[in-house]
């Protein structure tokens, strides 16, 4: 029945197979199809065995589908009928479920059959069919994560499973888009058609034409454009907009310069950045449920933005990398702190170590190799604050120990006297210092808009903070901050910007908290007397657009179970048996995949016994008659696998004549033997066709496809009578 | 050893089955800490030290008895005390069942390889070993796996171990492995023993309702209820008040069942799980009282935040379901979805308070689909500024189509396969958190003979006489659907007839909004219709993509077309109870909707751009 597809064409039907598989599988991880894969895997690999054969029988396509419109009528037809017939009832979905399920499977089949029919007649057009298959498969990849095109959903996932990076995973499936699609478009325009006695058969060819040339032309731009360009536009953005990345708050930071941005803040993504795993209780946090972890402040005013201070300040940032022990010296007043004791798993680069409010304690752990997917972790002791939020409000502020250029240093304003002037009239009345934070603050909650595209302009001589307070009061955690600085120093307050994590402990689970790059943080915070640096954040009623979003708590519940167990005692094979698999999205299972690829493997298994049968089956029978034919089989079988067909209508002195032309076959008094074996039914006695010399003399190239092609087994029944 | 092991072992069922906090009398505030040696670090601290230590805090300092076990088990990893405790933090102050799974099955292994296999002798051992049984029989249900946590229930009374829990237990995982019968004769047997009675009484309750003995159900409900009152803070009154509410549901005694989830609500126990609150949501949706469905999960959200350590992850995708419904049903469509979307990707653990996975899969995948169909008609009914707006809503409205046919197919699949041949059609099934006001919607696509066999067998079934309404309104849609339309529309019509309670308003007023679909815009009846629809539920109209018949004033012709092609048909044939006045002023344009009987003004909006104008006046129009 296949008689003229020929190893090539078979191998194409088998990478359209496996291409369609790969497509169902990612649909199905997209969608979840609650239906067999397998199966469907099936109805595709025969829906693109079928549509070979319709093509190569020369079926009409309007033909094609009034058949498969019948077929779906009749389908439907038969649901009808088995519901009314059967009409079970204690199960009354049975009938319905199994029809939903087919008719999926249906579709597959028609699906697979409606193109594979396609590329065979028009495979002229196998560039504009591959590119569509190539930019659905593309388009899949691209779900991107809040819009950011450089943080491809997929790419993300993948690189989180693997623990490869995000670069490397897009690198290496744009190559294998690259490569699979080149081997594609080479095999499938190697395969012209060509027309004899007027039937449209498909003949295997080394010619190319310039059409081919022109495709691989095509397809080789479409592909480096993907893999090389894609990679470089992805390069630039993962190094470029490390802000946009990071809430506009980044963590390099050196002296005189700020890890802040104005510019914007859209897109902060939720890419994980740590664990912090609690070991203490924390049940009197005075900012309760937020939690500041605090990893540079900025207290020097410079260019309109506040930097890094001289290390003879703010010594209570660690400014140690989180590869570095780090012990705290200076004595701070017990009674409003307590120890809190916690570990920081870090999961993306961190330059500095970060911690709850004045870390005292931090020293490196040791990351196990298994446990890639952290980067560093570090145990921590802070002392942590636990005074009462009332206190605050008739506090004093500075720390009576500072000297006068500290003081100067920290109460060092901004030259713009507006700040000043607004700051005046939102307090005046107000002789607390806490009270009049309290009522900038709150000025600034009721009036300005939470915005990650504040659209404030940027420059060395541009003050973005002016023009966001006195002007439209759109802006984000870095405007917020600059301008109630500049207001509280403008007061007299000693003040300064923290940057680091401000997360929601409501969010966490069993004391530990995934903090992510959206939580990346920048606020302000003024000196109380006895306590130390305290938060006032700006919390805007108004929120225009925001990066919030709720922790992933699959990936907590993970990452839990990955640093849970610090000591190792306890494997996963322990869960076996007793949990369900997970039903989360997976791009590919390796359960489906193992089903496949046990399908695949009996098929294969099935069509190499049947080639070894064709060829050796001669050596099995005593008979003499039935020697001779299988004989003829064999070389016939042998013949066709090394790429020497026999054509339609051409008999069997014919086709040997031919074909001893340029192979060695005595086939004169073979063929003698044979018609009277087939006619007579009695031969000479012996097979007279020398089939290991044969064999022998074939090149190496012939050898190799007698020994893998399976292009004999598809050639038909019809062949093998005589 | 053996005494501490002793020690250990009765501070572990301690903690676990008596949820009372250990008070020092003489020091109401710090009990924990001013009995130890806080001056030693932990880590040079002996083990039996760290248990004592971990166990006798773990109620009040949960996070710093795990530091405590933890480092126990560093010292020594084969420490099954400190691992049963472990696995107890896990189980009661967590929810983390995998892990706590974890730690048991090390314990089990580490017992059994040093000691061998059960049966054992010695008491310490048979206790060590029945306190892992019992665990592992917690743990196991709570990750689904019933059939395990039976055969290891089976194992514990075989062993010859007994605990006041364990027919409580026994029935329950019997119930769910939907063996009813067996399950109410060991709930009656552990009565007779006096196990436990507040749980077996409410288990029982339970399993009576579910085998239709609802009276009685309500009888032992209620003495569950009052059993769990005499342990006053630490007893769990809420949870079998909860049931009686849902007894009280299913036989449509709606304002018991109110009065019960309110009473349950303002318990002491009442906001450790979601249910009268979903509950009470649910009921007042279907009353179309969505203000009151609002609070009730708002006040739950502020009611459970009290309990960070755990993070209520478990009732999220239940709360977004719920507030997404009342989105919803208020017209704001964007927020319904995204709080779905939200819901549908949260996987977590249900069976704890009392539904499954699937049940709320195939509630949101439904609801998703619905307010998807929803968001087309929005989109339909607004005004394109140009030409690429237009194409971007065609291709929106595609896109929804398609998601909603998945969403929908999905919500079948799981409904016909899963949940027994689509048991949540039952109406007021106890498990559902299905929308049974409009269910119609996905019955409608299943095959018309299919539909009928199903509705035929819960009407054979189901023996309530208020259910006929919900099952003929779906029956209707089904007709209609598939080319029956005259005997759909004469059905919905007596189903709107129905003036029996106001909780099935939301099921009418689907059937009334079905039923418009196919009425003649100029007759009265669309008129009287849509009023009463609009007047009840403003954002109906819209959301099913009909449209609201007013009376007009001034209005161009082109103002006119435009706002036609809106939710809104105006026609001065007719008098309605509704009038659109338009003026512009300069460049703004200025729309109010008045109503004609109390000339009071319902909505209104200007704009200078007169498409926004229209836009922005059908928002304010169809929202509340």
């Amino acid at each position: 029945m296949f008689k003229n597809l020929d190893a090539k064409s078979w191998s194409l039907i088998i990478l359209r197979s496996i291409l369609g598989c790969s497509l169902l599988l990612l649909l199905d991880a997209l969608l979840g199809l609650d239906t067999s894969l397998l199966l469907i895997s099936c109805a595709i690999t025969i829906g693109t065995i079928f549509g070979s054969y319709l093509s190569k029988i020369n079926f009409r396509l309007s033909a094609l589908i009034v058949l498969s419109i019948i077929g779906l009528l009749l389908f439907k037809f038969s649901y009808f009928l088995l519901d009314v017939l059967l009409a079970p009832t204690n199960t009354v979905f049975l009938i319905y479920n199994t029809y939903q399920h087919t008719l999926l499977i249906f579709s597959f089949f028609l699906l697979a059959k409606f193109t594979t029919f396609l590329f065979w007649n028009f495979r002229k057009y196998i560039t504009l069919e591959f590119i569509v298959i190539l930019l659905s498969v593309i388009s899949i990849f691209s779900l991107h994560r809040n819009y950011r095109f450089d943080l491809l959903r997929y790419i993300n996932d993948i690189s989180w499973d693997t623990g490869l990076s995000q670069l490397a995973v897009l690198t290496l499936i744009s190559s294998l888009i690259f490569f699979s699609s080149f081997i594609y478009l080479y095999i499938a325009n190697s395969l012209p058609i060509e027309t004899i006695n007027g039937e449209k058969i498909l003949i295997n060819s080394k010619s190319t034409n310039f059409y081919n040339l022109k495709s691989y032309i095509i397809i080789l731009l479409i592909s480096l454009f993907l893999s090389l360009i894609s990679r470089e536009v992805y390069k630039y953005h993962f190094k470029n907009s490390e802000t946009l990345l990071q809430n506009g708050v980044g963590s390099n930071a050196e002296e005189g310069l700020s890890p802040l941005d104005f510019k914007s803040a859209l897109g902060s993504s939720n890419q994980p950045a740590a664990v912090v795993r609690l070991n203490s209780d924390y049940l009197k946090n005075p900012l309760s449920p937020m939690l500041y972890l605090r990893e540079s402040a900025l207290s020097e005013i410079s260019n309109n933005k506040m930097v890094l201070a001289n290390t003879k300040y703010d010594l209570d940032i660690t400014r140690s990398s989180p590869y570095e022990t780090y012990v705290r010296g200076e004595s701070l007043n017990k009674n409003l702190r307590e120890k809190l004791n916690y570990s920081i798993y870090l999961l993306g680069n961190h330059k500095v170590a970060f911690g709850v409010d004045y870390p005292v304690l931090i020293n490196p752990i040791k990351i196990p190799k298994d446990k890639k997917k952290f980067k560093a972790g570090y145990s921590a002791t802070s002392l942590a604050p636990v005074f009462n939020k009332k206190i605050l409000t008739y506090s004093d502020v500075f720390n009576k120990n500072w000297d006068q250029k500290t003081k100067n240093h920290y109460l060092k304003t901004h030259h713009d006297v507006r700040y000043k002037n607004l700051a005046t009239k939102l307090t005046s009345g107000i002789s607390s210092p806490v009270k009049k934070v309290r009522a900038i603050i709150e000025h600034l909650n009721k009036n300005a808009i939470y915005t990650l595209a504040p659209n404030h302009e940027v420059g060395d001589e541009i003050d973005p903070s002016a023009s966001f307070l006195f002007g439209d009061l759109r802006g984000y955690c870095v405007h917020f901050a600059h301008a109630t600085v500049y207001m509280f120093r403008a007061l007299g307050i000693p003040s300064r910007i923290a940057t680091g994590y401000l997360t929601d402990l409501s969010q966490a689970k069993d004391g530990h908290i995934l903090l992510r790059m959206s939580d990346r943080h920048a606020w302000a915070e003024i000196y109380i007397s006895k306590i130390g640096w305290v938060p006032f954040d700006v919390e805007p009623e108004q929120v225009e657009s925001h990066a919030e979003t709720p922790v992933d708590q699959n990936l907590l519940d993970e990452l839990i179970d990955l640093i849970g167990t610090d000591e190792e005692i306890i494997s996963n094979e322990s869960l076996k048996g007793e949990i369900e698999e997970d039903t989360s999205i997976k791009l590919i299972t390796i359960k489906v995949l193992k089903k496949i690829a046990i399908f695949l493997l009996i098929i294969i298994t099935l069509i190499y016994l049947r080639k070894f049968y064709l060829y050796y089956s001669w050596k099995l029978t005593s008979d003499n008659n039935k020697k001779l034919k299988k004989l003829y089989i064999a070389t016939l079988a042998t013949l066709e696998d090394i790429g020497f067909s026999k054509k339609p209508g051409e008999t069997k002195q014919e086709f040997l004549t031919r074909a001893s032309k340029s192979h060695k076959i005595n086939h004169n008094d073979f063929l003698t033997a044979l018609n009277m074996a087939i006619y007579n039914n009695n031969s000479s006695g012996k097979a007279l066709l020398d089939y290991k010399n044969f064999i022998s003399n074939l090149s190496y190239k012939q050898k190799l496809l007698y020994a893998i092609n399976p292009s004999s087994v598809f050639m038909g029944v019809g062949l093998w009578k005589f | 050893m053996e005494i501490l092991i002793r020690l250990i072992l009765v501070m572990v069922v301690l903690v676990s089955s008596v949820n009372a906090d250990i008070k020092d009398p003489f020091d109401s505030f710090d009990f924990s800490s001013s009995l130890f040696d806080n001056n030693t670090p932990d880590n040079q601290k002996s083990i039996e030290t760290l248990l004592i230590e971990a166990s006798t805090i773990m109620e009040n300092n949960p996070l710093d008895a795990r530091t405590k076990l933890l480092i126990a088990i560093r010292k020594d990893k084969e420490n099954i005390p400190a691992l049963l405790l472990l696995s107890q933090y896990y189980t009661r102050h967590v929810g983390h069942y995998r892990l706590a799974l974890k730690y048991l099955k090390k314990a089990e292994d580490i017992l059994y390889k040093k000691h061998g296999k059960p049966p054992y002798y010695s008491r310490i051992k048979q206790l060590t070993h029945s306190d892992i049984l019992r665990q592992l029989s917690i743990v196991r249900q709570n990750l689904d796996n019933y059939q395990g946590a039976l055969n290891t229930l089976n194992e514990y009374e075989i062993s010859g171990y007994m605990d006041v829990y364990f027919y409580s237990s026994k029935a329950w995982i019997l119930f769910k492995l939907n063996r009813i019968e067996d399950a109410i004769k060991i709930a009656k047997k552990g009565l007779k023993t006096n196990s436990n009675l507040g749980g077996t009484l409410n288990v029982l309750g339970i399993l009576l309702s579910v085998n239709g003995q609802r009276e009685e159900a309500i009888k032992v409900l209620t003495q569950a209820y009052e059993y769990e009152k005499m342990f006053g803070a630490s007893g769990q009154p809420a949870t079998p008040l909860n049931n009686i509410g849902e007894v009280y549901r299913e036989t449509f005694n709606e304002q018991s069942a109110i009065n019960s989830w309110q009473k349950a609500v303002s318990l002491p126990d009442g906001c450790e799980h979601i249910l009268p609150s979903l509950n009470l949501a649910v009921i007042s949706m279907e009353s179309l009282k969505f203000d009151l469905a609002e609070n009730a999960i708002n006040d739950f959200l502020s009611c459970v935040a009290q309990f960070p350590l755990k993070n209520g992850e478990e009732h999220k995708a239940l709360v977004l379901l719920a507030k997404g419904r009342i989105a919803m049903h208020r017209g704001n469509i964007d927020k319904a979805i995204e709080n779905f979307e939200q819901a549908i990707q949260r996987q977590q653990w249900f069976g704890k308070i009392g539904t499954n996975i699937e049940d709320l899969q195939s509630a949101l995948y439904s609801s998703m689909a619905y307010a998807l169909t929803r968001k087309n008609n929005h989109i339909s009914s607004t005004i394109h500024k140009n030409f690429t707006d237009y194409a971007d809503a065609k291709y929106s409205i595609l896109k929804n189509k398609l998601k909603a046919f998945w969403y929908n197919r999905k919500a079948k699949t799981l409904l016909t396969e899963k949940l027994n041949d689509f048991e949540d059609a039952y109406i007021r099934r106890t498990d559902s958190i299905i929308e049974y006001a409009t269910l119609g919607e996905t019955i409608k696509s299943i095959p018309a003979s299919t539909a009928k066999r199903l509705l035929i067998k819960l009407d054979k079934t189901d023996h309530r006489n208020r259910t006929d309404l919900y099952y003929k309104a779906y029956l209707a849609e089904n007709y209609i659907n598939n080319f029956n339309k005259t005997k759909g529309l004469s059905m919905l019509r007596e189903v709107i007839q129905d003036k029996r309670s106001e909780y099935d308003l939301a099921l009418v007023n689907h059937a009334k909004c079905k039923l418009l679909e196919y009425t003649d815009l100029d007759s009265k009846s669309y008129n009287d219709i849509a009023q009463s629809v609009y007047n009840i539920a403003p954002a109906l109209i819209r959301n099913y993509g009909l449209k609201l018949p007013v009376n007009y004033s001034e209005p161009t012709k082109a103002v006119l077309r435009k706002l036609n092609k809106s939710s809104l048909y105006l026609n001065n044939n007719q008098n309605l109870s509704y009038q659109i006045n338009y003026s512009s002023s300069g460049n703004t344009h200025n729309f109010v909707l008045l109503s004609k009987k109390s000339n009071v003004v319902i909505a209104k909006a200007e704009d200078a751009n007169l498409n926004d104008a229209i836009n922005k006046f059908i928002n304010n129009i169809f929202s509340e």
